[in-house]
């Protein structure tokens, strides 16, 4: 793992989240993205470092500290663990996949933070879904440009 | 073996022992890091707060200037009527209720102060005559259903402090809810975790408390407030005084909705609407009571 080339696309990312996508009206959740790649193509270790990392980044612009890097680690972590069983190399799998861990984080982070300050949020369930399906479908095509800037091998066009 | 050879050599062996020193399992590093995130998730908001802020005051250049790029790419752009932006009216409507509320106040101390008139020593300053406004950029925004807030461009170097209320296009947005030197955090009153005590000015002229409470996704509601109580859509809904912080109510935004709660038919159940469209505001306005000179 290349960890300075990783350091530098955490910050831009969370940035380009931050300060641009989220006030758009198709918002991608890019650091789910990324974390659903490094757990696919990464090893096993490399995968928990990468899934606790990109939380604590997503903490960094997000609604208290800890949630966020609580919820991606742990789904990270199981992602990298079922993906030693079950490989995920095919587009749709891959967009289903960020859809399910998307969704999965979303509602760690609100029992988490239920816990942490007794707030809980109304309509949850809506406010979810359409990050989720535009992260599905624009998560495969941002694998490609993260592969070749990590310089990491990448077959999902393929088919195998 | 030359010197450059031994060098390296050594640095190798020095590599190779760290790598033996620092070479965990999986399940062990997965422990430690779940720890590191527990600690981090039940630390004290004073300390984390300071993390939030100052990462948004590394990066607040291009935070700032994504912001800025932002509107160009929203769709939300809200239609022109009779030459005068939506948001131009907003704030003239807002600036018009504050002033009807503040007419009302005064209304109210005159009557107190006729049958007080014997009582020395009674403040008879107008409103907000001694506070200071201290305007602010935003540097960014969080929006969604578990936080609202903003991340604004000044901070404890210019007086601000928590607690204090922001405002923007003449209506309250929210208060201070972390600062560092030169930076701070505004907690939107639609906020999950906001709960600002409120008037509730109904169609009779009475006003009636309450508790504004945030639910996320740019909403807030009311509870508890008897239905003996006359609430209609559109009354206006002002932001109580709070001594030091507050010396006169101003809006916040109005009822839009108003029924029955389920579970106690003797209860509303309220929405409001806030009076500014968080989505739109570029600069705010922090309101300090009694500045320090």
């Amino acid at each position: 793992m290349r960890w300075f080339r990783f350091a530098a696309l955490i910050l831009v990312i969370t940035i380009l989240q931050t300060a641009l996508i989220n006030s758009m009206p198709i918002n991608p959740n890019l650091l789910v993205i990324l974390m659903v790649f490094f757990a696919i193509f990464s090893d096993s270790k490399d995968a928990i470092i990468t899934s606790f990392s990109i939380g604590l980044a997503a903490d960094l612009i997000g609604p208290g500290m800890g949630t966020l890097t609580l919820s991606f680690g742990l789904t990270g972590s199981l992602l990298a663990y079922l993906n030693r069983t079950i490989a995920i190399k095919k587009m749709t799998h891959q967009a289903v996949t960020i859809f399910i861990v998307t969704i999965a984080i979303a509602f760690i982070a609100h029992f988490l933070i239920m816990i942490k300050s007794q707030i809980t949020a109304e309509n949850i369930y809506t406010s979810v879904i359409a990050p989720a399906v535009y992260s599905g479908i624009i998560g495969p095509f941002v694998f490609l440009p993260v592969a070749w800037w990590m310089k990491i091998k990448h077959h999902s066009f393929s088919g195998h | 073996m030359t010197g450059n050879e031994i060098y390296r050599a050594n640095i190798s062996e020095v590599g190779r022992m760290t790598a033996r020193r620092f070479n965990v399992s999986g399940k062990m590093l997965f422990t430690w890091l779940l720890l590191g995130g527990l600690i981090l998730l039940f630390s004290p908001e004073s300390i984390t707060d300071k993390l939030q802020l100052g990462f948004a005051g590394i990066f607040r250049w291009p935070l700032t200037a994504g912001r800025s790029i932002a509107p160009l790419t929203a769709t939300n752009s809200e239609p022109l009527t009779n030459n005068v932006s939506r948001q131009e009216y907003d704030r003239l409507q807002n600036h018009l209720d504050n002033v009807i509320e503040q007419l009302y106040q005064e209304r109210q101390k005159v009557e107190s102060l006729s049958n007080l008139k014997k009582v020395k020593g009674i403040d008879n300053r107008f409103a907000l005559e001694g506070a200071s406004l201290v305007p602010a950029g935003i540097i960014n925004s969080n929006m969604n259903n578990l936080t609202n807030e903003l991340i604004i461009n000044r901070g404890s170097d210019n007086g601000l402090e928590i607690g204090q209320f922001a405002m923007a296009n003449n209506s309250i947005i929210g208060k201070i809810s972390a600062v560092s030197e030169k930076i701070a955090r505004v907690k939107l009153v639609t906020d999950p975790a906001s709960s600002i005590p409120v008037l509730i000015s109904l169609n009779s002229g009475k006003h009636i408390e309450a508790i504004l409470k945030g639910t996320g996704s740019n909403k807030a509601k009311i509870d508890l407030v008897p239905a003996k109580n006359k609430v209609e859509t559109a009354n206006k809904i002002y932001a109580a005084k709070q001594p030091g912080v507050l010396d006169i109510p101003i809006k916040i935004g109005e009822i839009k909705q108003c029924r029955r709660l389920d579970e106690n038919p003797l209860l509303w159940n309220i929405t409001v609407k806030t009076a500014c469209n968080f989505e739109n505001i570029r600069d705010v306005a922090i309101i300090i009571m009694n500045p320090k000179p």
